[in-house]
């Protein structure tokens, strides 16, 4: 459904002075796809590239260098035309509800837009969709005519999540859907998810800084790291036997332990930026294993198991 | 001893009550979490200690006491060295919270002129000295940059240089990893133990994320539409909850699944007392 084939994505910086313009490495030689009905879930930090991955993939941003492709359609250099199609096929769920709504339109206004843009149907049964897309989300009619400003982050979220499924979108790209929402409300959303992913068996890719969300939404994993996948595997292979250091510091920040007082190990190390990455495996500089062999050679992604890929000099050496 | 003492604190706005009978300790040296979802009084308990709350909301008490001091009663030039004094505070967006037209540097040599008398060199080559201390990487040349120079876990340290500036009896953190990365966030959570064992602080911390308080946490107090629903020695809160709304919070922050493999929620009845 989703095939990404080496897809690169550098920004370019403002040129200072008379030094040579430099970019930003979001994407670098990033290839996946996600099968028809599968969940990918998309995890690492900040500056990894994973939001520019999403909007590679909806053509929203176009990459540098690599093919795209969704459903059968190259999302890289998209006519006016082919965007129309491609919004009838993929669509976005935003982090902040509030951002991704217009704050002056009612919630109705922002839903019926959407059918007329497409040219869908008459008036009358805009209406009627745009009511039903709001009950299968939970929002009764009085949130026709609500503005964002007026709902909480939980309601405004499910309404976007309404209006991404208005067309009738075969994959829904979800991008940190719950991340700005409380506990409580977080399951809610991913409750909704779960059971709209069911009934229309969309295909998804769900990112999320957030181990525990991608645990309970994906059946396929990705790890990137400063603008790479460095390790790919089944949901319950990533969680019992991932390979990459880097995935492995990732589980072991999400499982809450005591702090100790102890005033060594408080220096910062904050990951290196993406402007100029280190030469060699880009995890070198924060890696326990890194070897001279890792400062200077990149590693492949190589298949150590079926559907298991890592990044990783020593992968063999490494053990959950 | 008990550093901070609030009793019966209820502040309203108009006939909405937001804070109702709060009640709570914290003792020297000891690190008290609130925990809860966004509005259930959270900030606004925290607030209402350093008495930063806006003039129409109605602040009632019994007793609100920090280190000897009624805030109560205090002037507010009292309270203007309580707050950087007393207490520091670090906030959820470090980068936003600092002041943008200000190097690192002048904002931590600003309360060290201020509570520590000093003279601005003094002040200049101590603010790098605290730069180093909570483990930021050359200090001086940190200090020199802007906080849209720096990233969320640098600025995060920059600010909480500047809380410990005054040396503070009691540190506030509201929210302060939320919104970090993993990573980040443990480094941050380590940074903070570290220092309230090496300075011998207070810490009330606020977050709505019960791992990241399980791992700090000496006490737990949650709190629930303006008032604390349980509250008992941390180890205790996570692994017996008495409260209905305190195990329902934990089993929706693991996203624990029901038999069906749905995710758990919170829904009305769990808010009734057991």
């Amino acid at each position: 459904m989703i095939s990404v084939d080496d897809a690169v994505k550098h920004f370019p910086l403002p040129r200072r002075g008379l030094r040579r313009r430099e970019h930003v490495h979001s994407l670098d030689g990033v290839s996946t796809h996600v099968d028809a009905g599968e969940v990918l879930g998309l995890v690492g930090e900040s500056g990894s590239g994973k939001s520019t991955l999403a909007r590679v993939i909806l053509g929203l941003v176009r990459p540098t260098t690599g093919r795209v492709s969704v459903n059968g359609m190259d999302t890289t250099c998209l006519t006016v035309a082919g965007r129309k199609q491609l919004a009838r096929t993929a669509q976005l769920v935003f982090q902040d509800p509030h951002a991704a709504m217009d704050p002056r339109m009612t919630l109705g206004e922002s839903l019926t837009a959407v059918l007329a843009q497409h040219r869908i149907g008459t008036r009358e049964s805009r209406a009627a969709a745009v009511s039903a897309a709001l009950a299968e989300v939970g929002l009764d009619d009085t949130y026709l005519d609500r503005r964002p400003g007026a709902c909480s982050g939980g309601q405004l979220q499910r309404a976007v999540i309404a209006r991404a499924l208005l067309l009738e979108p075969k994959v829904l790209i979800c991008d940190e859907p719950t991340s700005a929402l409380d506990a409580s409300v977080q399951a809610r959303i991913l409750n909704l998810l779960r059971r709209l992913r069911r009934e229309r068996d969309l295909t998804m890719v769900m990112i999320s800084h957030d181990l525990r969300v991608v645990r309970v939404m994906a059946e396929r994993v990705a790890v990137m790291y400063l603008g790479q996948i460095v390790e790919t595997a089944d949901r319950d292979d990533l969680f019992t036997r991932a390979r990459h250091p880097y995935t492995l510091a990732l589980l072991d920040a999400a499982t809450p332990k005591r702090v100790t007082a102890d005033p060594a190990g408080t220096q910062a190390s904050e990951p290196p930026s993406p402007i100029n990455p280190p030469a060699g495996c880009r995890f070198h500089p924060r890696c326990p294993l890194a070897t001279d062999e890792c400062r200077a050679v990149a590693p492949e992604l190589v298949e150590i198991a079926p559907r298991h890929e890592v990044r990783c000099h020593h992968w063999q050496e490494v053990s959950a | 001893m008990a550093l901070l003492t609030v009793a019966d604190l209820s502040v309203a706005a108009g006939d909405t009550a937001l804070l109702d009978g709060v009640s709570l300790t914290i003792d020297e040296g000891e690190v008290l979490a609130l925990v809860g979802e966004s509005g259930s009084g959270k900030s606004l308990t925290a607030m209402s200690v350093v008495r930063l709350l806006p003039r129409p909301l109605a602040v009632d008490a019994t007793t609100l006491s920090l280190d000897g001091v009624d805030l109560l009663t205090a002037s507010e030039r009292t309270m203007n060295s309580v707050r950087g004094g007393h207490v520091g505070v670090l906030f959820q967006q470090p980068k936003r919270m600092l002041d943008p037209t200000a190097t690192a540097g002048a904002q931590v040599a600003e309360p060290l002129r201020r509570f520590r008398g000093m003279s601005r060199r003094e002040a200049r080559t101590t603010a790098v000295d605290l730069l180093r201390d909570v483990g930021i990487p050359e200090p001086a040349r940190r200090a020199r940059a802007y906080a849209h120079q720096l990233s969320g876990g640098i600025a995060q340290r920059v600010m909480l240089a500047a809380a410990l500036a005054g040396q503070p009896r009691l540190l506030i953190a509201d929210e302060p990893t939320t919104a970090l990365d993993a990573t980040i966030e443990a480094q941050i959570l380590r940074l903070i133990a570290a220092k309230k064992a090496e300075l011998g602080m207070s810490v009330l911390f606020i977050s709505h994320d019960l791992g990241v308080v399980s791992s700090i946490a000496d006490r737990i107090a949650v709190m629930y539409r303006g008032r604390i629903v349980e509250e008992g020695p941390a180890e205790k809160i996570l692994a017996a909850p008495q409260h209905p709304y305190t195990r329902a919070l934990i089993a929706c922050s693991l996203l624990r699944q029901n038999s069906s493999g749905e995710l758990y929620t919170i829904s009305e009845r769990h808010l009734e007392p057991a």
